[in-house]
């Protein structure tokens, strides 16, 4: 056998084993990168590059915005943004069949602008809307379904730390990735929408009689307003090339802080804990990312991603087949591994691939995304449905009885996502971020 | 956090087939400074991450403030901001990994006798051993040595000093490795970490 074989053999066979294993994922990718180095420049150029490489790997300024959007989220979870936004959505769709379901989509949709994250989105909207939905007659597995199925919005609606990721691995631009997430996180939305209207149809009694007067809606909204701004600041800050992506994380952290101190919702007491735990999530992710850099130096220097390429190319060169091959080992990977591990070690991969055939690198990141975010409420590992059904009070069980007709509509819009690249592309190429 | 509880209502006695009474309470005794040392690593950690992430808010808010109202870009900010993220992540990745917290799929081995269970937390737990021994410790030394002359344009330290905190975090990642090794096999610690589930996912 040939070192190249050898290398690959480890490098694959060492991460599949390490993780079937329960190895942290970090470690799991990490060890067999450097064992691989060790086979090509002995262990002393091995020990010396992978140090290297994990100090480099997460040595970015653009990675910044990665704790700032985290502590941003954690900023508003606790000091009351989620709530003001919640009750927002419930007056947008309080008249509708099922209010209460369709309030759930909304509010998650919503808190999706805000944050860069989808579990606290889904924590927060559910502890607040599970009482009333189960006093007013809702199966509360259901209405756990409907938060875990809406929450994932929030990784394809910018900002979007899974983007963040994406766009370090493939050497994108943030912003133009930010634009990709809005027309397939609408898609998401929509689809969640669409989902409970037909559960209302077989629901009437499920009709609320909740009828704010125009006096109080506008004091939601008006409360609302600052939460809403925010995404003004923050997007729109993005979109103009005002500020980096990193810079407008910074002031979404400032203004939640603000916020929560000017209308007192914020313990001041919690903040060395909302710090913490901030920090603890960001070393998380960091790590991954380091490491990665290990795994991405064996990948460019074996060539390994070149032969998988070919040997894909060999059977079809059909994009419409590949993208499909691509996207079911994604979903089935996505099932039981986080988004940030499986962007990060499947991305330097297939991304030569998909490009050779024509397909453009925002694009895949919005299909990679999207598919990531079914991955996070599938079963059997899947955080938004475990949350979901934990702030429900309700068994795993029953929830993912009545997720799956939500997952299976999810897998068509994946299929959207998939073959009509305008609805990532359109709104980008139309401001400029890709040149046509 | 629940492995403190586990640990605290399972201090377990019985060691093995020798009979040596005086063995258990031995170390048990040896345990219980570990787990005070690992209680104090942990909140220095701890303040270390709160500190240095008010420190990154601080210095990248000013980055802001200088370039967009003051129309002078502080250029110190950018390299300062970059290393003192690099720390704190670094730190709060070995700071996880006291708390078993890295990302993990334990769907396979969750499923195993506990026997099996034990034997794969030991290897896992001398498998991340090796990979910090490696990586961070050889590996961050040898960095830092080759770069400790070189200087950071704008701020008073070299790379070579920042690089230190990689053999510093395989210490800290094997210290905590050693911890949980020893409490799966003497002190009744769950041998699959139980999953946080709330954990948000990105």
């Amino acid at each position: 056998m040939d070192t190249l074989t050898i290398t690959t053999i480890v490098l694959i066979g060492g991460i599949a084993v390490g993780i079937a294993l329960g190895l942290p994922v970090a470690v799991a990718m990490g060890l067999p990168s450097a064992l691989a180095i060790v086979i090509l420049l002995g262990w002393e150029g091995a020990a010396l590059t992978s140090a290297q490489r994990v100090f480099s790997g997460s040595n970015s300024f653009a990675l910044l915005a990665i704790p700032f959007f985290i502590l941003a989220g954690g900023l508003m979870t606790n000091g009351g943004i989620a709530s003001r936004l919640i009750d927002l959505a419930q007056v947008l769709a309080g008249r509708l069949p099922a209010s209460l379901a369709q309030t759930t989509v909304v509010a998650n949709t919503m808190f999706g602008a805000v944050s860069g994250a989808s579990v606290a989105s889904a924590a927060a909207v559910g502890t607040v809307l599970s009482p009333p939905m189960k006093k007013n007659g809702y199966d509360p597995a259901f209405s756990a379904a409907v938060n875990a199925a809406a929450s994932p919005a929030g990784m394809l609606i910018p900002p979007s730390n899974t983007f963040i990721v994406y766009s370090l691995v493939s050497g994108t631009s943030i912003a133009a990735l930010f634009m990709a997430g809005i027309g397939p996180g609408l898609l998401w939305a929509a689809v969640c929408f669409v989902m409970v209207a037909f559960y209302a149809r077989k629901h009437p009694e499920l009709r609320s009689t909740y009828r704010p007067t125009l006096r109080q809606a506008l004091v939601v909204f008006l409360r609302a307003l600052p939460a809403l701004a925010l995404i003004l600041v923050v997007i729109g800050g993005i979109l103009v090339g005002l500020f980096t992506a990193t810079e407008s994380a910074v002031i979404a952290v400032l203004y939640a802080f603000v916020l929560g101190l000017v209308q007192r919702t914020l313990p001041i007491r919690e903040l060395p804990k909302v710090l913490l735990d901030a920090a603890k999530t960001t070393s998380i992710v960091m790590l991954l990312i380091g490491v990665s850099g290990i795994l991405a130096w064996v990948l460019s220097y074996s060539r390994i991603p070149e032969t998988i390429s070919k040997s894909l190319l060999g059977f079809t060169d059909n994009p419409a087949i590949i993208l499909a091959i691509i996207m079911v080992v994604l979903l089935l990977a996505g099932t039981i591994m986080d988004p940030t591990p499986a962007i990060l070690i499947f991305t330097p991969i297939f991304l030569p691939v998909v490009v050779s055939v024509g397909v453009d690198p925002i694009h895949f990141g919005a299909m990679m995304v999207f598919n990531m975010c079914l991955g996070n409420i599938s079963p059997p590992i899947g955080n938004n449905l475990f949350v979901a059904a934990r702030v429900g009070n309700v068994k795993i069980e029953p929830v993912i009885g009545r997720l799956m007709p939500f997952f299976w509509a999810l897998c068509i819009a994946l299929l959207i996502v998939t073959y009509v690249p305008e609805l990532s592309t359109w709104i980008p190429t139309q401001l400029g971020f890709i040149s046509k | 956090m629940d492995t403190n509880q586990d640990a605290e209502a399972n201090p377990r006695e019985e060691t093995g087939q020798d009979g040596a009474a005086a063995e258990p309470e031995r170390i048990y005794k040896t345990f219980t400074a570990l787990e005070l040392i690992r209680t104090v690593t942990d909140r220095v950690l701890g303040l270390l991450c709160i500190v240095l992430f008010v420190v990154l808010v601080i210095v990248v808010t000013w980055q802001v403030i200088s370039r967009t109202v003051l129309n002078d870009p502080a250029p110190w900010t950018e390299e300062a901001s970059r290393f003192t993220f690099v720390v704190l992540a670094l730190l709060g990745a070995a700071l996880v990994f006291s708390e078993r917290g890295h990302i993990a799929v334990e769907l396979l081995v969750s499923k195993f006798p506990r026997t099996a269970q034990l034997a794969v937390a030991v290897a896992v737990e001398l498998i991340v051993i090796f990979f910090a021994l490696l990586v961070f410790v050889v590996g961050g030394y040898r960095v830092a040595e080759n770069a400790w002359d070189q200087q950071i344009s704008t701020l008073p330290v070299t790379v070579g000093q920042v690089y230190m905190v990689l053999p510093l975090v395989g210490i800290l990642i094997i210290f905590y490795s050693i911890y949980h090794l020893i409490a799966v096999l003497l002190n009744g610690e769950r041998p699959v970490p139980s999953v946080e589930e709330t954990a948000e996912v990105i």
